[in-house]
């Protein structure tokens, strides 16, 4: 199966021409689905296939030849397709080239699996949840989730900078598509922002980060030479430290635009202006989890600059802590769940930050599960509540929808940290990395994880018990969801309760399953000189996690007191506090400051550019005495050609050739001249300044 | 070499003759009043620029693209012509962007009511200019090429009579390009005060270093920043770029998309070729005049764009950032200390600008589509709902609007990754990030088209139906840069092989 490597991403990519070309006209309705899912089912059979072929070292070595090199050791098969772009030969002699290539080891492989295994169940689900659409927005639906699945596996599978650049671009337009779906609908009422305008702020904000991504490839193609992540990270020993600090921190600019982490996740919870399904597939589950990939993708980069890295820990940590309070007072269902994704991948990157690699990863697992049963289930809930999102307007659900209710308290009790669910093991396993790192950075994890359960638990109650809000007519509606619904949330259901199997720490006596697996990934190159932090005893461990669960418990503790039990409490609270209420409520008005602090100041740049292209030449005209000269030297000039001109065109538009002399004589064209004199004066002034050194 | 005329020269020129006499055919046949004749014209111009391109292409054949790296054997006429691997890359790419544009220009022409076998020629003429200065190896076959190119433009600007703003464009065009002739020459005869000479192979083998002499330093290099800044109007460059925006929007279209590649690429050309060749030993000076401009259009012609509610005024600032781009290549030539480093960034702006041609064209073809009775949809909203009025034509134009912005697996993003690379070999790394910051704004305006395609409701029902030309210049600006964004190999190798021409010089 390693052979096939290729066929991953090609399969949806298949599937996205097809639907895309036959679809909206040509396919039954059924067909575009199951097309779709079938094409993702393929590549996740496919990725089993290749993954088990590299889990053998003997059999992989003995795979090597053609296009498949191995590196059975570290348990990695690249496959070289074609050289993409060769960029010439080095100081040494050797061949620069970046190939398109795709590379397996068991850092992709997890992403493989998760990417393909949660995105087929999600696409299987959205065969129900778009069932109402119209056939043409169903295909074009379809069409771009595997566009998105596509470029996701591409950019896992990428085995240079270049070719992860290309998924990581890919994705961010299928997220725009997608978000923008529903293009016309208006999604935010207070500031008018319909859809569209919610996916531009998207792809805007991501690019910001993309700059960064492409700013540290610069910066590593011009010191390592090579684009090749392998070459690139068994140089990193000796690129200094600087260098290496310099990278990282540029591509965690990247990271920080694509997962959505401080300042740049101001993008996330508008993107929930998509259909459920996309939030679930690509802004919990996979795309947004890119940043965190690539983080552990470089981290022998990362080791080499203990300064990135604890960037990486603190503005996690911050992020983890900053968007959980701003979820305890959102009531869009989506939109508390889009900020609990901002949050948990705070603690993704706080544990890859805190040198926790495969913590993070194993957490990107585990989220992967539960967030997007969150959102599926949110999307039944939706869905039930005949297009309603306001948890307000909600409660008492669990009678009226059963299968729903209780795959979302599977989902609810993973997230907030409940043993032996899988979130409970990952979260520890996070906290744990950040213990040794620093009290301080453990506390802003504890604090997040109270505040997690906290508000999850205000999510649960007020849509599933209590007295039942919405009216009568949407009562009568309140109906459970189709059958291709419901199975994906089982599914997930038993991978978010279960999951955490693999990461069981050592303390309580079973083995780290995907610890090991993913080491080889991890350790840094020989020349690194930094050493692991000591394991920590078993007896502290063990009490760690007792600490941990207990804050879970008293985080659900307070949410069940607060909305089960005293509802009146949280008003009584609100109206004490106002202040710091509506702090939160606004988000601590993080948009409103990037409007007037950048955007309003770089409008005003665009509008000054536009008006000096226009206007400043006439001004300096009649400013500067040097430009007069030249001005009247260049009119001079014209003049003659000028008559020429006006009298070859008078003799076929007269009525032309008059509104052109009444624009020349306003002076316009002299200031073009003009500007052009203007250059000359200023590139010799500037060659006779430098001339002067 | 003191042979005035060899009949051999003419074999190196038989392409550019063979051009020649076919715009002649097309004028004498704008000339006959029957109709018939006169809907055959596009497809004779068509055909005329193929025939050129085959014995083109058979010549580069028969002499060897190996050999046309020997000065000897390809130069003609005293050094004034020269027929190098280089110079054949630049013929092909005036070729091919003259038979995207007759392919586009039918139908406009038709709705404009202007249909005319003049207009024809008149590009045609145009490109025989440009295929001169490719060649030209000496100011004076520079300024009669350059000359011829300007005049033909002058015109087909203006072509729309009855037009205000085509005749505003024309004048204004006519006036500037005139001062920047004016300015070109000034710079020639300085230099040719200082240098006794004005071939431009005389001068950079030694003459330049004789020139550089204190005493005769100043003059010598006040020619050269006067050479500069005519070329520099040529390329639409900041802040010789006043004349683009006006003459850019009031052009007949398919003229302006001519204008923003041909006309670009032939005056990159002329540029490539002086300083390379003529001003090779000023290296480090001409790359930091260069870079001012540079970082001048990149940042002004960005975001001067993103204001723009007209699609081809915005096209016209993106021209503008896109100069700036392309001057990284050359930047790189002159700032680089090694020669694979120089060569690799002329390389980039070769590379660059082929794949701007066919990008750039086929944008402004989809605003073509657009033009119909009453109708001139040249403005952003007009392309509103396009997805659904022509899905093809909208994922098209998709797909080179992020072409032109760079976002990776499209051409323009090959293209774009070679000129920052280049910067970057040569240690002008400030300027690649320069560049990058440029280029992620420039995504704002290029999206700004996408997002009206794609998410605004159509303001009129109905679809669009391109013409045949139209669909195969779309067809081939869109096979292009999906083809080669993936699999760049066959046009990067033709680059690296064009460029090695140049190898005498850049060494």
């Amino acid at each position: 199966m390693l052979g096939l490597l290729w066929a991953i991403p090609l399969l949806p990519f298949l599937g996205f021409l097809l639907n895309g070309i036959l679809g909206p006209r040509l396919l039954p309705r059924r067909a575009v689905g199951i097309l779709a899912s079938v094409a993702v089912l393929l590549s996740f059979l496919v990725s089993l296939g290749a993954i088990a072929a590299i889990a053998d070292p003997v059999a992989l070595a003995a795979a090597a030849g053609g296009s498949l090199t191995t590196d059975a050791g570290h348990h990695r098969a690249v496959q070289t397709l074609w050289t993409w772009m060769p960029i010439g030969t080095s100081a040494q002699g050797t061949v620069l080239r970046v190939d398109w290539a795709y590379a397996l080891d068991p850092l992709s492989a997890v992403m493989l699996l998760v990417v393909t295994g949660v995105g087929f169940l999600i696409h299987v689900y959205s065969i129900g949840y778009m069932a109402h659409e119209p056939r043409p927005a169903y295909a074009r639906f379809f069409a771009y989730l595997n566009l998105f699945m596509a470029m996701m596996l591409t950019l896992v599978l990428g085995a240079s900078l270049p070719v992860v650049f290309v998924g990581w671009e890919g994705v961010g337009l299928c997220s725009y598509l997608l978000i923008g779906f529903y293009y016309d609908r208006v999604f935010d009422e207070t500031t008018g922002m319909t859809c569209a305008d919610a996916g531009r702020k998207a792809f805007i904000t991501n690019r910001i980060g993309d700059m960064g991504f492409m700013l540290g490839m610069l910066l590593l193609f011009a010191t390592a030479g090579t684009l090749d992540i392998q070459g690139i990270l068994a140089q990193a020993g000796t690129l200094g430290t600087g260098v290496c600090t310099a990278a990282a921190l540029l591509l965690f600019v990247g990271a920080c635009g694509k997962s959505a982490q401080i300042p740049l996740y101001v993008w996330l919870p508008d993107a929930m202006a998509g259909p459920t399904p996309v939030s679930a597939l690509i802004h919990a589950a996979t795309m947004v989890t890119a940043g965190v990939y690539v983080v552990c993708r470089m981290a022998p980069l990362y080791q080499h600059a203990p300064a990135a890295l604890l960037t990486v820990a603190v503005v996690g940590g911050a992020t983890a802590v900053f968007a959980a309070l701003i979820g305890l007072c959102q009531n869009d269902i989506k939109k508390v769940l889009a900020y609990s994704t901002v949050s948990q991948l705070g603690y993704m990157m706080l544990g890859a930050g805190c040198g926790g690699f495969e913590a993070g990863v194993f957490h990107l697992m585990t989220h992967a599960f539960f967030k997007a049963l969150l959102f599926l289930g949110a999307g039944s809930v939706i869905h039930a509540m005949s297009g309603e999102q306001d948890i307000r307007k909600m409660g008492g659900l669990d009678r009226y929808i059963p299968w729903t209710h209780g795959t979302f308290v599977v989902a609810w009790l993973a997230i907030s940290g409940i043993f032996p669910l899988s979130g409970f093991f990952s979260k520890d396993e996070i906290l744990a990395w950040a213990f040794r790192k620093s009290i301080l950075l453990w506390g802003l994890g504890a604090g997040g994880a109270f505040l997690t359960a906290f508000y999850m638990s205000r999510l649960y109650f007020l849509v599933f018990h209590g007295r039942a809000r919405f009216d009568k007519e949407t009562r009568h509606h309140v109906h459970e969801s189709p059958r291709t619904m419901i199975v994906p949330l089982v599914v997930l259901a038993a991978l978010a309760f279960a999951g955490g199997v693999l990461g069981v720490p050592e303390a309580l006596g079973a083995r780290n399953v995907l610890g090991e697996y993913l080491a080889p990934v991890f350790e840094a190159a020989p020349a690194a000189g930094t050493a692991a932090p000591a394991h920590l005893a078993a007896g502290l461990e063990l009490g760690l996690m007792a600490v941990s669960f207990a804050i879970a418990v008293f985080g659900i503790f307070l949410g069940w007191v607060f909305y089960a039990q005293r509802p009146e409490i949280p008003a009584t609270f609100a109206e004490n506090v106002g202040g710091l209420y509506r702090l939160v409520a606004g988000k601590f008005y993080v948009d409103e400051i990037y409007d007037r602090v950048i955007l309003a100041p770089y409008y005003a740049l665009c509008r000054a550019a536009s008006w000096f292209d226009r206007y400043v030449v006439d001004g300096a005209v009649n400013a500067a005495g040097y430009v007069t000269l030249g001005t009247s030297y260049t009119s001079v000039g014209f003049d003659t050609y000028v008559v020429d001109g006006l009298v070859n065109l008078t003799g076929y538009t007269v009525r032309g050739a008059s509104w052109v002399f009444r624009k020349f004589q306003t002076g316009v064209v002299q200031s073009y001249a003009t500007a052009v004199v203007l250059g000359i004066f200023i590139l010799v002034s500037v060659y006779l300044l430098t001339q002067g050194h | 070499m003191n042979t005035l005329f060899e009949p051999n020269y003419l074999r190196l020129i038989s392409p550019e003759l063979i051009l020649t006499f076919c715009a002649f055919l097309l004028l004498g046949l704008a000339t006959v009043k029957d109709r018939e004749s006169k809907a055959w014209t596009p497809a004779l111009a068509v055909l005329s620029c193929l025939v050129t391109l085959m014995v083109l292409l058979a010549l580069t054949r028969h002499l060897g693209l190996e050999t046309l790296r020997v000065p000897d054997l390809t130069i003609g006429f005293n050094g004034m012509f020269i027929l190098d691997a280089f110079s054949v890359f630049f013929k092909m790419i005036f070729l091919i962007a003259a038979i995207l544009t007759i392919l586009i220009s039918d139908r406009y022409l038709e709705l404009e009511r202007a249909q005319a076998g003049e207009y024809y020629a008149l590009i045609l003429f145009a490109v025989v200019g440009m295929m001169f200065m490719a060649s030209a190896g000496d100011f004076i076959t520079i300024f009669v090429s350059l000359e011829t190119m300007a005049l033909s433009f002058y015109v087909l600007v203006g072509f729309l009579k009855a037009n205000r703003k085509s005749n505003e464009a024309a004048l204004k065009y006519f006036l500037l390009g005139s001062f920047s002739t004016g300015i070109f020459l000034y710079g020639v005869s300085l230099v040719y005060a200082t240098t006794a000479t004005t071939n431009l192979g005389l001068i950079g083998a030694s003459r330049s270093l004789e020139a550089l002499q204190p005493d005769r330093a100043p003059i010598f290099l006040l020619g050269v920043i006067l050479v500069t800044v005519a070329l520099g109007f040529k390329i639409a460059a900041v802040p010789f770029h006043m004349w683009v925006p006006d003459a850019y929007e009031g052009a007949p279209t398919p003229v302006t998309a001519f204008l923003s590649t041909g006309s670009k690429a032939a005056a990159f050309v002329v540029l490539v070729r002086v300083f390379t060749m003529g001003f090779a030993r000023l290296g480090d000076r001409w790359a930091m005049l260069l870079a001012i401009l540079a970082v001048a259009s990149m940042t002004l012609g960005n975001v001067a764009a993103i204001l723009q509610d007209n699609v081809k005024r915005m096209l016209a600032y993106s021209s503008i950032a896109h100069a700036g781009y392309v001057l990284l290549g050359l930047i790189a030539a002159g700032a680089a200390h090694d020669v694979p480093s120089r060569e690799f960034g002329l390389e980039a702006v070769l590379l660059y600008l082929l794949i701007y041609t066919f990008v750039n064209i086929g944008a402004f073809a989809l605003v073509i589509l657009l033009r119909r009775e009453q109708i001139v949809g040249d403005r952003v909203v007009d392309f509103a709902g396009l997805s659904r009025r022509a899905p093809w034509a909208a994922f098209a134009m998709l797909f080179l609007m992020l072409s032109l912005a760079g976002i990776p697996a499209t051409a323009g993003f090959v293209g774009k990754w070679y000129l920052f690379g280049a910067a970057v070999r040569a240690h002008v790394t400030w300027l690649a990030v320069v560049a990058v910051l440029n280029s992620a704004v420039s995504l704002y305006y290029y999206l700004r088209i996408v997002v009206m395609m794609y998410v605004r409701e159509p303001a009129e029902a109905g679809r669009i139906v391109p013409s045949l030309g139209q669909r195969v210049a779309i067809a081939a600006c869109l096979g292009f840069t999906v083809i080669f964004g993936i699999y760049p190999q066959p046009i990067l190798a033709l680059a690296e092989r064009s460029v090695l021409a140049l190898a005498p010089w850049t060494s």
